[in-house]
């Protein structure tokens, strides 16, 4: 989806989708008539989302907010009660599935303890094929050519021709899901209208999406260097975090104030008011790289090179998570942009008390920015067409049961498998033990309750509610979520690398500022303009 | 080697001239090549600054290829607190553990992975060895039946090689899908090194051939007696080609393999190094996600995908150097 705002970009890179795409679209759009269909994307925003209903199964310690953050916890539910009477497969022999995975593989059910637990509490056995993240696009597209389809598979978006493959190949979840009719399925129910719209094709619902928390990527900073060289660590506005940028740049104990070139356009862009990827409020939708507050934001990126404040090696960083993590923990970049869940990473890295997340302030002072929001979803996930309706209840019943939230046993065992075997309580938490974290299916990348923050300590969990409250509270939408845009499936890619190349050539003075015009003018015309076009189309 | 060849017929002449052929052929290339390579490069000419020179920027050479390597096998050996301290890597692990490799090892994914590579890589080398010689032998014989047009067919495989999508459909129509048969069967024959063992082929005196019809042998015998045993070279080089072609393959595997118990060990290996690479932003939800494996598991498992095939080299690096040479450049 034409959704993606900074960190997603990297991850279609590291998808390497040119070679996925480039053997799979043939094949996929010479079997359907992409251009009777341009239009489904009209009657999407008619399809009835499911009714929200929130479940509690346990009290948390800190509220959502009305604006959709995220509750907190302090702690885990030491017994939690069975939120299912029956098994939700209950009489199925077996379901198979596949979706892409990020950890470790596990070992086979027969020596594995957690997948036996998860085996058990479905009703059935889960012969559930895995691919690696990276590769699973392509393996997809290939499983979709052969015609041999799981039970329930991932859906990598974008997938070109989406509503088509969706309609022809899996099922309409329609009849279980919209409206009222998902009361059947209380915790599909609990996920949030805001994580449900790219699930729709076709103007019904095809796909259940894996909900997470709404704020796009938090802009982290490491608080206990930043006291420690008496530097300002809450900018009030834009000559102010410049100004901490300078205070904690150092080279010679080697010690920057950024690296991500990026992240740091995109942060830059929220403090400015720039639009979040898209903007429809005149009722056509324009891209935020024409917008000349972009330009703005470039040229400061540029300055804040000039200057040196960008670690050396930031060009090449600038791509990939795992420098850019690194840099960060080792404290050779002062600040950061990650994924809200990084926060964990970072914190069990180097202690919680060194992290923190900061809020964009206006550009010119007076109040925190716009922070921009992300898909609210990561990841899709589809049933085969054709498996009768009893069946079809049954696996929506399935995901249903994956989406079990804290204070629910489900979510024990899903999470933790086989207490003494794959976890222990320790303070409070069940923690996995090293068996247990080489066990662990990952099954929340099929489908997973709402997000929430923690349980973990208090005092951590509170400023992380506390940053999330305050930038969901004025958090601006990307209002090209949930539309389908077909030029987007198939040349997104494309045009992102040239978007995201010219800002590496300029930041780095390869190419002068005014390059930029040049690089939107090319962005339109290769398909940015039928992009917008096509949005704007479907907001009819 | 040669004396084996002996038919029952005429002792007297033949073995004269196969053995001398034999004696010369294996010892590899042309007297000429040899002497020009001892007469090289600053045979004492050279002044003691110069050698100095000569040797720091060999010296660094060597640093550029050898330091990554002992920063893995370094990184593969600290602890955590070292490695990140370090920011990831460190050349000289302070309190050496073996602990990442017991990590490693200790679930049986990791070794099952092993033996999987290991068998697919034997398995497959040695039947596409076989079938690559057979394809080279009777294509290099002038006169066998229809070798011009199956010598195109092959070049033609060359230059086009078909999509994974119509890859995907033949494995699934011979059924091999999720065995390990679709990581060896379809890329049994590479057209390049048949081509190489056949222009080595064509290379071999074809008097030593000639000389061995005549005392009878018939094409089987003298492939397997004559022309194989001289080609010792060429047999390494291709066969190192397919085994780390075998070794290697993750992409296939990722396709047709849907057990993960059947996995060879690069497909293991990238789930614990590249993975996590797109694991970022979105993807993650702290609650119940494993962490990213450490840098030191990530650098021990590297280690042990890499040994195996590092192993062979030694014992083939000589045959290596000048194998594809003597193949290729007279095709």
């Amino acid at each position: 989806m034409a959704s993606q705002t900074g960190p997603s970009r990297r991850t279609f890179l590291a998808a390497g989708s040119a070679v996925a795409a480039g053997a799979a679209v043939p094949l996929l759009s010479s079997c359907s008539t992409s251009s009777a269909t341009k239009d489904t994307s009209a009657s999407d925003a008619k399809a009835e989302l499911p009714t929200y209903a929130p479940v509690t199964a346990v009290r948390p310690d800190l509220p959502a907010s009305p604006q959709g953050s995220m509750p907190g916890y302090f702690s885990y539910p030491r017994n939690p009660k069975p939120a299912f009477p029956t098994p939700p497969l209950e009489g199925l022999d077996e379901v198979s599935i596949i979706y892409p995975t990020y950890s470790a593989v596990p070992p086979k059910p027969g020596n594995n303890a957690f997948w036996q637990r998860l085996n058990k509490g479905a009703g059935a056995d889960l012969k559930i094929t895995l691919a690696t993240g990276g590769d699973y696009p392509t393996k997809f597209q290939t499983l979709i050519a052969g015609g041999d389809l799981p039970d329930i598979a991932g859906f990598p978006v974008p997938t070109p021709d989406q509503p088509q493959v969706m309609s022809r190949l899996f099922a309409d979840l329609g009849p279980y899901l919209s409206g009222d009719a998902a009361k059947e399925f209380p915790y599909l129910a609990n996920i949030p209208t805001a994580s449900w719209k790219t699930a729709v094709a076709n103007g019904t619902i095809y796909a259940v999406p894996q909900p997470r928390a709404l704020p796009s990527n938090p802009l982290f900073a490491r608080v206990d260097l930043i006291q420690q060289l008496g530097a300002n660590p809450e900018p009030k506005s834009y000559q102010e975090f410049l100004q901490l940028m300078k205070d904690v740049t150092d080279p010679k104990k080697s010690r920057w104030a950024f690296a991500d070139v990026w992240g740091m356009v995109t942060h830059l862009q929220m403090m400015l008011g720039a639009p979040n990827v898209w903007d429809n409020s005149t009722g056509t939708f324009t891209s935020t790289w024409a917008d000349e507050r972009t330009k703005q934001a470039l040229g400061m990126v540029r300055d804040m090179v000039k200057q040196g404040l960008f670690h050396p090696d930031a060009a090449s960083a600038t791509a990939q998570f795992t420098p850019l993590r690194e840099y960060f923990t080792s404290g050779r970049t002062v600040m950061t942009s990650d994924g809200y869940a990084a926060w964990d990473i970072f914190g069990q890295q180097i202690g919680y008390d060194k992290v923190t997340a900061m809020v964009e302030p206006k550009h010119d002072g007076g109040g925190d920015a716009r922070h921009f929001g992300g898909t609210g979803s990561q990841g899709l996930t589809v049933i085969r067409k054709g498996l009768g309706e009893k069946k079809t209840r049954a696996l929506v019943n399935l995901l249903n049961w994956l989406c079990a939230p804290i204070g629910t046993q489900e979510h024990l065992y899903r999470k933790f498998g086989v207490e003494g075997t794959d976890f222990t309580w320790k303070d409070g938490m069940p923690t996995l033990t090293a068996k247990g974290s080489r066990e662990l299916v990952d099954v929340q990348y099929i489908t997973d309750a709402p997000t929430i923050l923690g349980p973990g300590q208090k005092a951590t969990v509170t400023t992380q509610h506390a940053w999330h409250t305050r930038v969901t509270a004025g958090l601006l939408p990307n209002p090209a979520v949930g539309r389908y845009s077909d030029t987007n499936s198939r040349k997104g890619s494309q045009l992102k690398k040239i978007t995201d190349d010219a800002q590496l050539d300029i930041a780095f003075g390869r190419q002068p500022l005014s390059h930029w015009d040049d690089v939107v003018k090319q962005w339109r015309s290769t398909g940015g303009d039928k992009m917008a076009a096509e949005y704007s189309r479907s907001t009819a | 080697m040669s004396t084996a060849v002996t038919g029952r017929r005429t002792p007297q002449r033949r073995s004269p001239i196969t053995r001398a052929a034999g004696r010369r052929s294996p010892a590899g290339p042309p007297p000429g090549r040899r002497g020009k390579a001892t007469a090289g490069p600053g045979a004492g000419s050279a002044s003691l600054p110069v050698r100095a020179l000569k040797g720091l920027v060999l010296l660094l050479c060597c640093a550029v290829v050898l330091v990554p390597f002992i920063a893995v096998v370094a990184t593969s050996l600290a602890d955590k607190d070292q490695v990140s301290n370090a920011g990831g890597f460190v050349l000289w692990p302070s309190h050496p553990t073996v602990g990442a490799y017991r990590a490693v090892l200790s679930g049986g994914v990791v070794t099952r992975a092993l033996f999987v590579s290991l068998g697919i890589t034997l398995v497959g080398t040695f039947l596409a060895l076989a079938c690559t010689t057979l394809l080279a032998y009777a294509l290099s014989r002038p006169g066998s039946f229809a070798s011009k047009p199956l010598l195109l067919m092959v070049l033609f495989t060359l230059m086009f090689s078909p999509g994974i999508i119509p890859n995907y459909l033949v494995v699934k129509e011979l059924g091999l899908l999720n065995s390990y048969w679709s990581l060896i069967v379809p890329v049994m024959i590479n057209g390049f090194n048949v081509i190489v063992v056949r222009s080595f082929f064509m290379d071999l005196p074809q008097d030593v051939l000639d000389s061995a019809r005549i005392d009878g042998a018939g094409e089987f015998r003298v492939l397997t007696r004559i022309v194989l045993p001289l080609s010792k070279p060429v047999l390494a080089v291709v066969g190192l080609f397919y085994a780390v072609g075998f070794w290697n393959s993750f992409f296939t595997a990722m396709l047709y393999i849907n057990d993960t118990a059947k996995w060879p060990l690069q497909l293991v290996l990238r789930t614990y190094v590249v993975n996590n690479a797109p694991l970022g932003a979105d993807n993650i939800s702290s609650l119940g996600t494993t962490p990213p494996p450490q840098q030191s598991l990530q650098m021990a498992i590297l280690v042990i995908s890499l040994v195996p095939i590092l192993l062979v080299y030694p014992f083939l690096q000589r045959h290596f150097s000048k194998g594809v040479m003597v193949g290729a450049v007279k095709g």
